[in-house]
């Protein structure tokens, strides 16, 4: 699998994420301000908890259950620092973003 | 409780490990996989905090509650389902996630169903209680138990002592309206019987040789307790330091004085701040406002080199947590809790 288109940026504004299916990966689109596009996993690395329910505040995306904090511009973890999540290529083609699930597998970690 | 449910054959896929495990006895997923040593991931096992979300591959299951509120509409749009309220009714083959073994977990009991009998009770304040039931059974300091009086509905409810006295302790605050808090404190009498189910919980004490904070609010006194006497029966407890934060909504609903006196000569050194959070009388000259406020006013500078226990209402521990981590910047770590929302 390659790229896929998974929506346009019409649909997802600056400040904006949402999550999407793309294949067999549940990946999460976030629309940073200032332009970025980032595609990370969907699922908190630590439960089950659904990141497009936390806070995105610029590039930092705070999960809603244990407050875990990553810098989506580098996909690492701020607290704790000692996790990652997964970074999916984007392509931007006008208006549309494209995604590759096939570009990276979701982590998970423990506190 | 009934016993007609099928056993049931758990396979777990994720991460390449297949687990298989019996459920009897009507408990639900999440239940029979921790009393059968798998460690799913949970934190409530009361259906409110979404941490034991699974998918179901194959096989039937019976809903305890129809909308957790740990579930979120996308949640359900997605498929997914909560183990502690799922009891399956046949074989299953699930994919739920694995805590991995948390090194500060020696010592942790498999949960069982136990029934125990209260051998003493007082009042601590106007609406709190302390039941201590005859169990002869271990866990660990801030664990919690299922708790079902006879004919009652099951709650959780912590562990205020610390295990090996034959008995577990619980400190039971009557929520106003609360059918289950309201005869815990009110009708409940000695020679009762109780069934407890337990233990649970991740917020228990964990041996890090760091200093300590406790946090707790109204009905989160017990596991707190627990901590502090745990902390105070380690070997190294003459050279640890505990902050001990209680709120309360009057004057009236504290009562931490006489458990932080209690450990005071074990530990190097202890603090115990009480707030209250209604209009204090003039009489009044501790904290007022909210735990969080208190924390931040404490000014404690060593916070991220602390292992921090929060315990009490959900928007309490959602202050503390926020304070805690986002302005704080304290590792999350070191902050314990189960949620509860």
């Amino acid at each position: 699998m390659a790229f896929q288109l998974v929506t346009t940026l019409d649909d997802l504004w600056e400040g904006d994420m949402e999550s999407f299916e793309v294949g067999d990966k549940e990946i999460l689109v976030a629309h940073l301000d200032g332009g970025e596009v980032v595609a990370t996993q969907a699922i908190c690395p630590h439960q089950q908890i659904e990141l497009v329910e936390g806070e995105l505040d610029g590039a930092e995306l705070t999960c809603k259950a244990h407050l875990w904090q990553f810098d989506l511009r580098t996909c690492k973890g701020i607290n704790p620092g000692h996790t990652e999540i997964a970074r999916y290529p984007v392509r931007v083609e006008g208006d549309d973003v494209y995604v590759d699930p096939d570009g990276d597998t979701p982590r998970i970690a423990h506190s | 409780m009934t016993h007609s449910e099928v056993a049931t054959r758990i396979f777990h896929v994720r991460d390449g490990e297949a687990h298989q495990f019996t459920c009897t006895d009507g408990d639900s997923l999440l239940r029979a996989a921790l009393r059968a040593g798998v460690p799913a991931t949970y934190e409530c096992n009361s259906g409110g905090c979404g941490s034991c979300k699974f998918t179901l591959t194959e096989g039937e299951v019976r809903q305890v509650q129809d909308a957790p509120a740990g579930l979120t509409d996308r949640d359900r749009r997605k498929g997914r389902l909560l183990a502690c309220q799922s009891v399956p009714q046949s074989d299953c083959t699930v994919s739920l996630l694995i805590d991995p073994v948390d090194p500060f977990h020696a010592g942790l009991s498999l949960p069982a169903r136990r029934v125990g009998e209260v051998v003493a009770e007082r009042m601590l304040t106007h609406d709190l209680r302390e039941l201590s039931l005859a169990l002869d059974a271990d866990f660990l300091p801030g664990q919690y138990a299922m708790l079902r009086r006879p004919g009652g509905e099951e709650r959780a409810y912590s562990m205020a002592n610390t295990p090996g006295t034959g008995v577990w302790q619980f400190h039971i605050k009557r929520v106003p309206g609360g059918a289950e808090s309201g005869a815990f404190v009110d009708e409940i009498a000695l020679g009762d019987a109780i069934e407890v189910d337990g233990p649970y919980g991740h917020a228990h004490l964990k041996a890090t040789g760091r200093d300590v904070v406790c946090i707790a609010g109204g009905s989160g006194l017990a596991p707190m307790v627990s901590i502090a006497r745990g902390l105070a029966a380690a070997a190294d407890a003459s050279e640890r330091r505990l902050d001990f934060f209680y709120g309360g909504r009057a004057p009236r609903d504290l009562c931490a004085g006489e458990f932080v006196t209690e450990v005071a000569d074990r530990l190097a050194e202890i603090t115990l701040v009480d707030v209250v959070s209604d209009e204090a009388p003039d009489d009044w000259d501790g904290a007022r406002g909210f735990v969080h406020e208190a924390v931040a006013a404490a000014g404690l500078t060593d916070l991220v080199d602390r292992d921090i226990y929060v315990a009490g209402p959900p928007p309490m521990t959602d202050a503390v947590t926020r304070l805690l981590v986002r302005e704080l910047k304290v590792p999350v770590d070191q902050i314990h809790y189960d949620r509860f929302f």
